[in-house]
């Protein structure tokens, strides 16, 4: 996949630029790509704007653009049939001018070096190579919507479908937001106007506390029509971080005036505000992907969220569950990495047989004393092993250990340990309540010790709790949910914590979940009431975030998997959290419809880098909605961005960076396989038989509606058949179109009797006799008179051209012919009913009477009885049962005819 | 490591020397002996904090289940739910051979459809007591809830 994305790259235009204009990042990768097929190398200081607008003039394919396509995509202007793009033109000397004037250019107005000039489309690539002319940046349709975010991720270019085959907002996925805070009725949730165009289609709020379930389910409110949707109006969580979080992924922008419209605007919403616990994120997993499914949508699922207890190595039930069940095609899961990047809450330690003890103190430094909080503390240790665990309360001012609770052995039992510390406070000492777990966790068989430390009641800056831990010749991993660990300048066996290994549990360690880190594109805005605001989590644009959680995992894969905008971003509020009105300082807009007014403000945190990537993973979904979790990943080492930053990626990639700043704008279309065909597309077949339906050839994989798995199928059953391919590099095609199948019945079986020499099928149409397997010429009534031995069956043919064919008959005709008849009678019809008339000949037309025997074939007599003839006729009724019999007439001359009649 | 190893490199820990002459250095701490003691070990670290902690609040506030209302420190610390009158402790759970849906039932335990091995399960306050008796619960995992971010 990775080589066909590199060719891909190749309609990705990304031209050097001059330092001094502000350039859309691009993937370094993508310009070699570039330069090296398309050969511009003697293009040069142009915007990357001003370089697709030259590409697009050089198309020749279907994708080339009418001239009012380009108008309106470039903000061109056309005077007197001329195109023109209205440009910012920074010159090496003012001499150039006069060369852009004799060259068609319209000068307009100029400031030093730049000018303002109406440039000739057909003379921008010509132009850009002039040695007096520094840079070209023609005018970009800028959008009232556009925003840091997008622009450092290149979304912009995915909306306005530059390069790529269309425009791409999200539509026809599903963006489900797993969160708390969630304003349903922010018009950022609307279409791009923010009054209609609803698209929250179902919320689940876990925590109501009364209301009706989702089916299945058995606690929380299901709302699942937009109206019940916009009644409710908001969660019961009065904060923002979901409208937040939601507005990042796929806000639509509120309508005109706003400039903060998210990533996959046209994209469905589902909102869970879940109660925070793992089964209720999981089940709210369960619930959006069961959406989706119902709908027959791909879907991206947002968790900014995490936390510190687990082990941190992908093994926790949630991870398990997730990477088992809820990952494939067209199901995503993206989570935040965390905002520990500063926190030194991870300790690992090595033990030997002489370094067998270590201390850490718990510290509280978000708490004015930094020793009075409430945490718990997770230790793990590796499979078969095991350590002492035990917590100390410490004086660091006297130096002395004031209480301690003993040593919990960790092995192969399971332990709780409970009790009340005390310092050694005369006049009132302070509890610290500790609880002791331990146990072999099931998942993961690793030895595990679970601590919480209330020391909440502490009043002194210098009574800390101090873990200690004791082994030999194994390792212990352990975090603080809500603290650090410090040595407190105390020395070896006293160790601190680190800020490697922050990458929390649910949104950052899951094998398949994308975990995404936070970097800086915006750090300073004015807010609504103009004020000058800087970001609290201060770095420079590009840069990191300080607080985005690093990697690795417990069990050394690199997290997070990627980097995106999330200090600081802009998106909707909830309009009931009192934390943002038009005055706070970080509101920075408003949409005002009627009396209400919806506010968008700054948040930072890896929880709006998710929803970013989300957004992002929602727009690859329309262009390719069976992308996987591993595709994902593939793009993003791929395609990320990498500056100066980032440096230099490594092969196994970043703790910090993933690999890379994400880089929405790939042309993953191109790396599909066109939709195959079938052959044939419609077929008939008779029951019982089958037909072979055949896909396109020449692909890694095939993939039929019936769960086929080779290019050819034999099918024998009415339906309709369609296939997928994948190509080598993992993709799949649309699916083809559809093959009908059908299977018609077959007529039932027939039965043959026999009179005699006489075969009478049971079928009345549709005959054709066979003797000896072969085809009797013109046998294709019901009857057939044998006159050669032989195996006869009969083939029937029904309107569909089904057959069916009867047992095999043997059959020798009999001997008894015609004995006598020379007198010229006749008798008709025969075979018969019964009823056989008698014909005289005219020579013998003075006849008047004859008598007539039946014999039946034993000889015996079974009907005798004188004839009467009436002009030359004379009729007999014979009531016998059905068989072959001989009729014989005599007069009193004698003999007049004998003769076989059958009798049917 | 055995553990009659562990218990001594424990002795032989008791008392420390630092090694680094940088920092400060920590006292002689008392010796206060180990815990090795077995206790149900079907439960996960985090559900046998919440059975101990709920059992001090059942002890403290001498009443039965039936009629206890958590604490808001419980509440919070252990994500206990409040819906339709009745509070209820979430989790996930793996069964054994002597499992009996019926008995679930019958104690109003409400759980999702199993994931491989695993279930979600939810499970009324007043019912967890005797939820922890059953037989057929081969483990059952509580976790703190999550923080967002």
């Amino acid at each position: 996949m990775k080589k066909i994305l590199l060719i891909n790259l190749i309609g990705f235009v990304a031209f050097p630029a001059i330092s001094q204009e502000k350039q859309l990042a691009i993937n370094p990768k993508s310009i070699q790509k570039f330069a090296s097929i398309n050969d511009s190398k003697n293009i040069r200081g142009i915007s990357p704007s001003t370089a697709f607008l030259i590409l697009d003039l050089k198309r020749t394919d279907s994708f080339r653009l009418s001239d009012e396509q380009l108008i309106d995509k470039y903000a061109l202007i056309k005077k007197e049939s001329m195109i023109y793009a209205n440009s910012f033109v920074t010159l090496k000397n003012h001499s150039a001018i006069e060369q852009l004037s004799k060259s068609g250019v319209l000068i307009g107005t100029t400031k030093g070096n730049i000018i303002t000039a109406l440039i000739p489309i057909n003379k921008l690539e010509l132009l850009s190579s002039n040695a007096n002319i520094i840079y070209i940046q023609i005018g970009e349709n800028v959008s009232p919507t556009m925003d840091n975010a997008r622009t450092a991720t290149n979304v912009n270019q995915v909306h306005t479908g530059t390069s790529l085959p269309k425009s791409y907002f999200g539509e026809g996925v599903v963006v489900g937001i797993i969160d708390g805070g969630f304003d349903y009725t922010h018009p950022n949730f609307y279409n791009s106007t923010g009054t209609s165009g609803y698209r929250v289609k179902r919320v689940w709020e876990q925590n109501a506390t009364s209301g009706t379930p989702p089916t299945g389910y058995s606690y929380g409110r299901e709302l699942t029509t937009q109206t019940a949707i916009l009644a409710a109006q908001r969660d019961a969580i009065n904060q923002s971080h979901g409208t937040h979080v939601a507005g990042i992924a796929a806000g639509a922008g509120g309508g005109a005036a706003t400039t903060y419209t998210g990533v996959a605007s046209k994209a469905d919403l589902v909102f869970v505000s879940t109660n925070m616990s793992d089964p209720g994120v999981l089940e709210g997993i369960d619930y959006i992907q069961n959406y989706a499914a119902s709908v027959g949508k791909p879907c991206v699922i947002n968790m900014s969220l995490g936390k510190h207890i687990g082990p941190h190595d992908g093994t926790s039930t949630f991870d398990k569950i997730c990477d088992s069940f809820f990952v494939g095609e067209g199901r995503i899961l993206v989570g935040s990495a965390g905002n520990e990047g500063n926190d030194n809450l991870f300790l690992g330690k090595t033990f030997t047989t002489i370094d067998t003890s270590m201390f850490t103190f718990v510290s509280f430094p978000n708490l004015p004393l930094g020793t009075n909080g409430f945490t718990y503390v997770d230790v793990w240790g590796n499979v078969g092993d095991n350590f002492y665990v035990g917590v100390h309360v410490y004086n660091t001012s006297t130096n002395t250990f004031e209480d301690a609770t003993p040593f919990l052995y960790n092995g192969a039992v399971s332990g709780i340990y409970s009790h009340t510390l005390y310092d050694n406070d005369f006049w009132s000492p302070d509890a610290c309540l500790v609880n002791i777990t331990t146990g072999i966790d099931p998942n993961n068989s690793k030895p595990r010790a679970t601590i919480s430390i209330n020391h909440t009641a502490q009043d002194d800056n210098y009574r800390f709790a101090l873990i200690e831990i004791k082994a030999a010749s194994t390792q212990t991993k352990m975090w603080a949910n809500s603290a650090v660990f410090t040595n407190n300048s105390y020395s070896a066996p006293v160790l601190s914590g680190t800020s490697n290994s922050t990458v929390g549990e649910l949104g950052g360690t899951g094998k398949n979940m994308i975990s995404v880190g936070a970097y800086t594109s915006k750090n300073s805005w004015t807010s609504f009431a103009s004020s000058p605001q800087t970001a609290p989590a201060y770095s420079a644009l590009g840069a990191i975030a300080p607080f985005s959680s690093k990697g690795p995992t417990a069990d050394g894969r690199t997290k997070p998997d990627i980097a995106a905008p999330g200090n600081i971003l802009a998106s909707s509020v909830n309009r009931f959290d009192a934390n943002y009105t038009s005055s706070s300082t970080r509101t920075v807009s408003g949409v005002t419809d009627g009396t209400n007014t919806w506010w968008f403000g700054m948040m930072e945190g890896t929880s709006m880098a998710a929803p970013m990537t989300t957004g992002i993973i929602a727009l690859w979904l329309e262009m390719y909605p069976d992308l996987t979790p591993n595709q994902v990943k593939s793009i993003f080492q791929s395609t990320a961005i990498i500056d100066g930053f980032t440096g230099t990626i490594p092969a196994s990639g970043s703790n910090t960076w993933g690999r890379g700043k994400i880089n929405a704008w790939i042309n993953l279309p191109a790396a599909i396989p066109p939709k195959p065909s079938i052959s044939p597309i419609s077929t008939s077949i008779c029951d019982g038989a089958s037909t072979t339906l055949s896909a396109t050839s020449g692909y890694a994989a095939y993939k039929w509606s019936n769960g086929a798995t080779l290019s050819n199928i034999s099918v024998s059953t009415t339906g309709y058949f369609k296939v997928k391919v994948t190509n080598t590099a993992g993709y799949n095609s649309p699916w083809s179109d559809s093959a009908l199948v059908t299977v018609n019945l077959n007529p039932p079986a027939p039965t043959i009797s026999q009179i005699v020499d006489t075969l009478i099928s049971s079928a009345a149409v549709g005959n054709q006799w066979y003797r000896n397997g072969t085809i009797v010429s013109g046998a294709v009534s019901q009857k057939y008179t044998v006159t050669t031995p032989g195996d006869y069956k009969v083939l029937v043919t029904n309107s569909f051209g089904c057959s069916s064919e009867s047992s095999t008959l043997n059959l020798i005709p009999t001997s008894i012919s015609k004995t006598s008849n020379t007198s010229g009678f006749s008798i008709y019809p025969n075979p018969s009913n019964g009823n056989i008339i008698v014909s005289v000949p005219h020579s013998l037309s003075n006849t008047t009477s004859a008598s007539a025997k039946v014999y039946d074939l034993f000889g015996r007599t079974v009907h005798q009885e004188t004839l009467s003839f009436r002009n030359g006729e004379a009729t007999l009724q014979l009531n016998l049962p059905c068989a072959s019999y001989i009729i014989e007439l005599k007069d009193n001359e004698g003999d007049l005819l004998r003769e076989r009649i059958i009798i049917y | 490591m055995n553990i009659m190893t562990s218990n001594a490199i424990l002795i032989c820990s008791i008392i420390f020397i630092s090694c680094s002459s940088n920092g400060k250095v920590l006292a002689k701490q008392q010796v206060k002996g180990n815990i090795e003691k077995n206790v149900e070990s079907r439960n996960s670290n985090f559900a046998k904090l919440f059975i101990n902690d709920l059992k001090k609040e059942l002890n403290k506030q001498k009443i039965s289940i039936n009629k206890y209302k958590p604490s808001k420190q419980l509440i919070a610390n252990y994500g206990i739910q409040y819906f339709n009158g009745e509070y209820f402790v979430q989790g996930f759970a793996t069964t054994n051979n002597k499992f009996n849906q019926a008995e679930l039932n019958r104690l109003k335990i409400a759980t999702r459809r199993p994931m491989g091995n695993e279930m979600t399960i939810r499970i009324p306050l007043k019912s967890f007591l005797q939820f922890l008796e059953l037989q057929g619960i081969q483990y059952f995992e509580m976790n703190p809830i999550a923080d967002i971010k």
